[in-house]
């Protein structure tokens, strides 16, 4: 992806990534902490603010209730006449007014003819009107027949006092109130019989400013819920006595919220994490504990998303310090990277100019000694070094150049000692004669020669010095000088390689040797006198086509040792022909290293003899050897010669 | 019943060519009608009616009023300060046998509501069960129907009288309460107890079914006025098709009226209430729709003679004036053919 990027990017890249995945994670680990944090603490407090809510409702509510039982425990004494009642009943909502102030009045009332046979009605009420004045009056009438009512019937019912649902009382100015109740009792014929009701009314706008005012961090709410889940108090003055915790939920279709309601009002405190509550847009956290007096439900609502908002808020605070430490981290990288990649940059460029042959450009200077400054000072030296070498190059190719030449110059000798003449001998009608040498090197170490030693006597001879080049050269050409000035007609060729072999023996402290054929030929009657010292053995070629290999060897090689070397003879007939070589055509090499071998050299001769003259012959062994060995370096010096007798022709 | 509203349509266009338009309409006569409760979906027929403005396409101006709690029905019929009343069947035919010339002009409920719920948890299976049990029962005029249930049952209950709501039952203060199965059933539920936990024993299903809610006037205001009880009860029973076919737009008049009476609107509550209140005025396999069958009312004031409720007996034909809007209705179909149709 980044691969035709530059090093500043992929680091800067790479290192931005890691970064970035290492906030990431630590901000997610921190939101989470803060939120684990946050929900504990709004726990805590919401559950404290529930529970001291609670507490101080029930407060009020148990001096009410303790005050009203008082009462129903006078009640009991059958010998309270009615003033006496009325007295009663004045004076202690008077001085519990004067405690709770939420007081709205309280009654006493006796079940029908209770007070007296005579008399169907008796109900006492003492509450304070309109102008907060204590009125004092009988109730009960047969339009009003408060025995009905459920303040009198479920103390009745269930033999115990009760905090009634909350109602609207529509006398005294459509305000909310609650009533406690207590039933009395009186003995009648020894028996225990209900006789009435003793009740407290309070105001419940004192309470509901009261869970009004508990205000969470801002969203938050309370709410409060009768012991049937009416709403009592709610910041949504709609709800209020209107609504219940299930009829929400049926309105808003929310199964999870009805539940949550008969958990609520089953006496437990508890909290509900509500993931899609209707009773709040979005999600929200909802803390519930109930009053000990009459069994009522604290609500506190907390909306999630204001936790949410503030995390949201801490995040991005801290994602801003993080961008703009992000970009100071970019900086920081690219000027690091820079600083690493100019002076690498610089170094590429001139190495470049290095590389297109200008050595004495001017390295970047770079001090530091990191891996910048090693490698720059490693191309420095280089780049000392690679002078030096060319100038040194020079000075050897210039030196090469000198003994090219002077090696060009020795060929020329050497092949000017050579016979040139070509072909040798074309007046000469009974034989013809040629021969080619292909050195290895600019100067080789393979001979031959061909001269008359009479008219009648021809002396060819043929060589193969040891090694190669430049002394081979000149040890060929010292032998190639013997035996001119040697050769003689009175000497056979075995005393003439006897002689030049004492010559080249003498002295020879390099221990140097030619392989060395010596024949003359006597033109008139086609016998050969030869000696073959340490030489291949020549081909004889008869005119019939048979091949004999001149195999006898007179001796060693020249040069060795002081050996005195005999004579061979033979007689040519007419179309007799004799190939004479070195080992330079056997021993030539392939690339695959294999020899092109003597059964080669053969196959050309048996084939080729009888189509094409001598020459021809030498070519097409020469080139044969050239394609036999190709690409490959020739190792040695070849060299071919060839004699074709055609019998005296003067006789003729 | 999407016909029986086109027909009905087509019936006023024909006998009231005029009504169409109420500006036109310079003679609307004006009428009273009171309901029996307070504002509530229990009427919701009626509201839709007027605001829909079928009273005035029958040539009805119609002022609908809410009794007080405080106030007798039948005084403000007999004081001529309203000329037609809502009230129960049982009440009416009570009220007649005790002297006061109330004809029924109109059968809107063909159900009993009344439904006795006990807990599951208190064990009461069936209505022998109750024997001995404390029975909460209303302290007004219909607790006469629970009691004739319990009596055939040979039943005997402590009866408990209640006011119009459940505390008692919610308290545990009594075992059984009777309740109107689109009100006070729904006040139990919606204090959290589920319908799972509750037995519930409806009248109707115990031979008790005796219709509820039906209009009424004094028989010499019918006498002078058939044709204003025919319309009264046609663009009524209208109302309440109307009502039915968009619950929604009925809930909102419904709201409106709470508002108007000052009584608090519970949204489920009072969708509860629409929704039952269907079943109760259009059952599924009755189609007397609007009228008191001659069956009903027999079986209505037989089992108030039982009771001991009535001793003088209303004839059906004497009691039930109401105009046979099917037979209008068929009638309708016989001029549509004679005509040509």
């Amino acid at each position: 992806m980044f691969r035709d990027r530059s090093l500043a990017f992929k680091q800067s890249f790479y290192i931005l990534a890691c970064v970035i995945i290492i906030f990431a994670v630590i901000f997610s680990f921190m939101a989470w902490q803060i939120w684990k944090v946050m929900v504990n603490g709004i726990e805590a407090s919401a559950m404290n603010a529930a529970k001291a809510a609670a507490n101080q409702l029930d407060q009020s509510f148990l001096v009410a209730q303790r005050t009203a039982g008082q009462m129903a425990l006078m009640m009991e004494n059958e010998s309270m006449n009615e003033q006496q009642i009325k007295v009663m009943l004045q004076t202690t909502v008077k001085s519990l007014k004067r405690e709770l102030p939420s007081v709205y009045g309280g009654s006493i009332s006796f079940v029908p003819n209770g007070f007296k046979s005579s008399r169907r009605y008796f109900m006492l009420y003492c509450g304070y009107d309109e102008n907060r004045q204590l009125q004092l009056r009988q109730a009960g009438s047969d339009k009003y027949q408060y025995f009905f009512q459920k303040w009198f019937t479920l103390p009745q019912n269930l033999d115990r006092s009760v905090w009634t649902e909350p109602y609207f009382d529509d006398g005294c100015g459509n305000t909310l109130m609650t009533t406690y109740s207590v039933p009395f009792y009186r003995r009648i014929n020894g028996k225990k019989c209900f006789m009435g009701v003793v009740t407290i009314d309070m105001s419940l706008s004192w309470l509901r400013k009261l869970i009004n005012s508990i205000k969470l961090h801002e969203d938050g709410y309370a709410f409060l819920l009768s012991k049937f889940g009416r709403v009592v108090s709610h910041p949504d003055p709609g709800l209020v006595m209107n609504a219940s915790i299930f009829s929400i939920a049926e309105e808003k279709n929310d199964r999870e919220l009805r539940e949550v309601g008969r958990r609520m009002i089953s006496g437990d405190s508890g909290y509900v994490d509500f993931k899609h509550s209707k009773i709040y847009a979005g999600k929200c956290l909802m803390f519930y504990t109930p009053l000990r007096s009459n069994d009522w439900v604290v609500g506190i609502v907390f909306p999630n998303d204001h936790l949410f908002a503030k995390i949201n808020n801490i995040e991005l605070r801290t994602s801003g310090i993080a961008a703009a430490g992000l970009i100071l981290l970019l900086g920081v990288v690219i000027a690091v990277s820079k600083r690493v990649t100019v002076p690498l940059r610089r170094l590429t460029e001139a190495t470049a100019e290095i590389g297109n042959g200008k050595f004495s450009i001017k390295l970047p200077e770079i001090k530091s000694s990191d891996e910048i400054g090693t490698l720059n000072r490693a191309f420095s030296s280089m780049q000392k070094a690679l002078r030096n070498y060319i100038s040194a190059l020079k000075e050897t190719t210039a030196a090469k150049e000198k003994i090219e030449s002077e090696l060009h110059i020795a060929r020329e000798i050497q092949m000017g000692i050579l016979p040139q003449i070509r072909p040798p001998f074309p007046h000469c009608s009974e034989f013809s004669l040629f021969a080619e040498l292909i050195p290895a090197r600019a100067v080789g170490g393979d001979l031959y020669d061909f001269f008359y030693l009479d008219k009648d006597h021809l002396c060819f001879v043929i060589g193969d010095v040891s090694g190669k080049g430049v002394p081979a050269s000149l040890f060929m050409a010292i032998t190639q000088t013997l035996h001119r000035t040697i050769a003689a007609l009175d000497k056979s060729t075995g005393e003439m390689a006897s002689e030049v072999n004492s010559s080249l023996a003498r002295n020879n402290e390099t221990m140097m040797f030619v392989t060395y054929f010596i024949a003359v030929l006597n033109v008139r009657t086609g016998e050969i006198e030869y000696t073959n010292a340490g030489h291949n053995p020549p081909y004889l070629v008869r005119d019939s086509q048979e091949t004999e290999l001149l195999n006898t060897l007179h001796g060693p090689p020249l040069g060795i040792s002081d050996t005195q070397y005999g004579t061979s003879r033979l007689t040519l007939d007419s179309g007799d022909s004799l190939l004479l070589y070195t080992d330079g055509v056997t021993e030539a090499m392939n690339a695959d290293l294999a020899e092109f071998g003597t059964d080669r050299l053969e196959f050309i001769i048996e084939s080729s003899l009888s189509q094409l003259d001598i020459r021809n012959l030498v070519a097409k062994v020469v080139s044969t050897v050239k394609e036999f060995a190709g690409c490959a370096e020739q190792s040695d010096d070849i060299t071919v010669m060839a004699l074709h007798y055609n019998g005296d022709q003067s006789g003729m | 019943m999407l016909r029986i509203f086109i027909a009905a349509s087509l019936l006023s266009a024909l006998i009231f060519p005029a009504a169409g338009n109420p500006a036109e309409n310079k003679c609307l006569k004006s009428v009273t009608l009171t309901l029996h409760w307070l504002p509530q979906a229990q009427f919701a027929g009626y509201y839709m009616a007027l605001k829909k403005g079928f009273y005035q396409q029958q040539g009805l101006d119609v002022k609908i009023l809410h009794k007080k709690p405080h106030e007798s029905i039948f005084e403000l019929l007999k004081k001529r300060k309203t000329d037609f009343i809502t009230v129960f069947l049982s009440t009416a035919i009570k009220a007649r046998s005790q002297g006061l010339d109330l004809v029924n002009t109109g059968q809107i409920s063909q159900k009993s509501a009344l439904v006795f719920v006990a807990r599951k948890d208190s064990n009461i299976k069936t209505i022998k069960d109750m024997h001995g049990c404390k029975v909460g029962i209303w302290t007004v005029d219909f607790k006469v129907i629970p009691q004739v249930l319990l009596q055939k049952n040979n039943v005997k209950s402590e009866i408990i009288p209640v006011v119009s709501d459940v505390d008692l039952f919610l308290w545990r203060g009594v075992d059984v309460i009777v309740t109107m199965w689109y009100n006070e059933y729904h006040m139990i539920l919606n204090a959290g107890i589920n319908e799972d936990e509750l037995t519930t024993f409806f009248f109707s299903d115990h031979g008790l079914d005796i219709p509820e809610d039906g209009i009424y006037c004094l028989e010499r205001y019918w006498q002078k006025n058939p044709e204003i009880c025919r319309r009264l009860l046609a663009a009524t029973m209208q109302g309440w098709r109307a009502a039915f076919r968009n619950k929604k737009k009925a809930l909102r008049l419904i709201q409106k009226y709470c508002k108007a009476g000052h009584r608090p609107f519970n949204k489920a509550h009072q969708q509860w209430m629409l929704s039952k209140m269907e079943k109760l005025i259009f059952p599924d396999n009755q189609n007397c729709q609007g009228r008191l069958s001659a069956s009903a009312f027999k079986k209505s004031v037989k089992i108030l003679q039982m009771a001991g409720v009535i001793k003088a007996v209303p004839t059906y034909n004497s009691f039930c004036r109401i105009a046979d809007l099917s037979k209008i209705e068929r009638g309708n179909d016989v001029q549509r053919s004679k005509s040509g149709f």
